[in-house]
């Protein structure tokens, strides 16, 4: 045949998806691509594309940690619920943090933008018993009972608001103490603590904690 | 092509009968053709398909094909690159049916593979640059293309792959969106553009019809985990610090059933392929969202071992 020599054999590139995709196409105009900042983001796209020759084309949001964020969500509404003694009505409003960098990081994300009761939002953490000082919560993070006693002991000469997670805390070491229950965070509170550190709870927050001891 | 129209007529009653057969606008097609004067070739066989005395032969046909064939290998993504593939796959086809002896086929069918795969080529170069539906028109044509050439072909496979790297184009302009809520970003603007909604529907649709068409695809089961598990982690992190303590409670149900989504995508995608660092990483996530520490802390212990066995 006469045209024979003008034949290709197939170039066909096969899809490849995830771990390694390895088309890249050519660039053609962009029907929709209205502005220089859709063409940018387009052009992003494609890059990252080809990043995916070494990742999951759909990547898992790792710079969030969903239980610190919803954590710090519950520790803001519970300061807020709280009437706190007069001397603690001024200057800065100090949350400290025990054993828990994510919920710390998230705290902080928070505190730029808000504050509670008019008061700036401070957030500390602390590594050592002796760093504990003067301070309005306190999360004290600890599987064991004597890893966070001796935290909750030193935050007992404050009127701070003591908070703990896991089971057995609400009993002696802290005003409210995070739960799971059926995958959901919920909290329990010891109404004596509360007492004792001269701090007066809503009966909102009351309301909603599944556990009260009075 | 009208300028060449007369000379060719007045060339073909003056010269004697014996040349009217070599420089008839086929046989003159072909000589330019022959001499990559492709323009010339495209003229010349265009006032052949137009002639009656030429366009009902085959051969016309196949040369007509060959030669708009090349001049878009020449010239693909030029302006005229769509319409010259389009008259290449219509030569051939119309080749094929009017050859009865089937003389043709061994070139027609290649041909129209080839051409078949560049428009394949081109619905995976449309969903690159997130021209979606132009994608998909492509991907129609190459099927519809195929068919003429292979009648009993599955497209299963294929259809699984169109619609995965669909998903996932859509999947990253959807995480460049919650990424950037501000309605006015380019990502938003994107999204807005290809009808991409809150939940991420579309999206979910092209994974679950991934999944019926091969559920032991690990890449759909893992993404289609991902994307519940990234959806409700945007939802916590969308989150304000004003919001009611009820609604608060409400938000982590409904984050906690999108969890619970992605937790059988993932154990899909894990019991596919236990030694996937992503899904190891993916379940950690999952369980942690879950609050389950335990399980959380397996995925994760079973991910270092992999990291130091390395």
């Amino acid at each position: 045949m006469i045209l024979k020599s003008q034949f290709e054999t197939s170039d066909l590139n096969y899809f490849k998806i995830a771990d390694s995709v390895i088309y890249f196409g050519v660039q053609r105009s962009h029907t929709f691509a209205r502005n220089y900042n859709v063409k940018k983001l387009l052009t992003i796209i494609i890059l990252l594309a080809g990043f995916a020759v070494v990742a999951e084309a759909q990547s898992m949001n790792t710079k969030v940690n969903p239980r610190a964020k919803m954590k710090s969500l519950f520790i803001y509404k519970f300061a807020q619920s709280i009437e706190y003694p007069e001397a603690y009505k001024q200057g800065e409003f100090v949350i400290a943090v025990v054993n828990d960098d994510d919920l710390a990081n998230s705290l902080r994300s928070a505190a730029q933008a808000k504050s509670i009761n008019s008061q700036k939002v401070v957030i500390k953490t602390y590594t050592t018993i002796a760093e504990v000082e003067r301070c309005h919560v306190i999360y004290i993070g600890g599987k064991t009972q004597a890893e966070v006693e001796p935290f909750s002991k030193k935050a007992r000469k404050y009127n701070a608001l003591i908070i703990t997670e896991g089971v057995g805390m609400i009993g002696r070491l802290s005003a409210i103490n995070f739960i799971i229950s059926g995958n959901l965070i919920k909290f329990e509170m010891n109404l004596r603590i509360f007492r004792e550190q001269d701090l007066t709870v809503s009966n909102t927050l009351e309301k909603l904690a599944t556990n009260v001891v009075k | 092509m009208n300028r060449l129209l007369v000379p060719i007529l007045v060339l073909l009653l003056t010269i004697p009968i014996g040349l009217r057969a070599q420089l008839d606008p086929v046989s003159l097609a072909l000589r330019a053709y022959q001499s990559k004067e492709y323009t010339k070739a495209q003229e010349l066989i265009d006032i052949a398909v137009a002639d009656e005395k030429f366009n009902t032969t085959a051969r016309t046909w196949l040369f007509r094909g060959y030669i708009y064939k090349d001049m878009y290998k020449l010239d693909r993504t030029g302006p005229n690159g769509q319409e010259q593939r389009a008259n290449a796959i219509s030569s051939f086809q119309k080749t094929m049916e009017l050859d009865t002896e089937k003389e043709f086929d061994n070139d027609c069918i290649p041909s129209l593979k080839f051409l078949g795969s560049t428009l394949f080529n081109d619905a995976a170069t449309a969903l690159d640059q997130s021209e979606f539906d132009e994608a998909q028109s492509y991907y129609n044509d190459y099927k519809e293309l195929t068919l003429v050439t292979n009648p009993n072909i599955d497209f299963s496979a294929r259809d699984v792959e169109f619609k995965l790297y669909k998903a996932s184009k859509l999947s990253l302009i959807y995480e460049l969106a919650e990424a950037d809520t501000d309605l006015a970003s380019p990502a938003q603007e994107l999204k807005s553009v290809l009808r991409i909604d809150a939940t991420g529907a579309a999206i979910i649709k092209l994974y679950e019809e991934v999944i019926a068409l091969d559920s032991n695809n690990v890449s759909a089961n893992y993404n289609l985990g991902i994307h519940y598990y990234n959806q409700g982690v945007n939802m916590i992190d969308n989150l304000d610090y004003e919001l009611p303590f009820e609604e608060l409670f409400a938000v982590q149900e409904k984050v906690m059933e999108l969890f619970t989504m992605a937790l059988p995508y993932m154990l899909k995608a894990y019991e596919l392929d236990p030694t996937r660092k992503a899904t190891l990483q993916g379940l950690s996530g999952i369980y942690f969202g879950l609050n389950d520490i335990e399980q959380s802390e397996y995925y994760q212990l079973e991910l270092d071992k992999l990291n130091s066995n390395q």
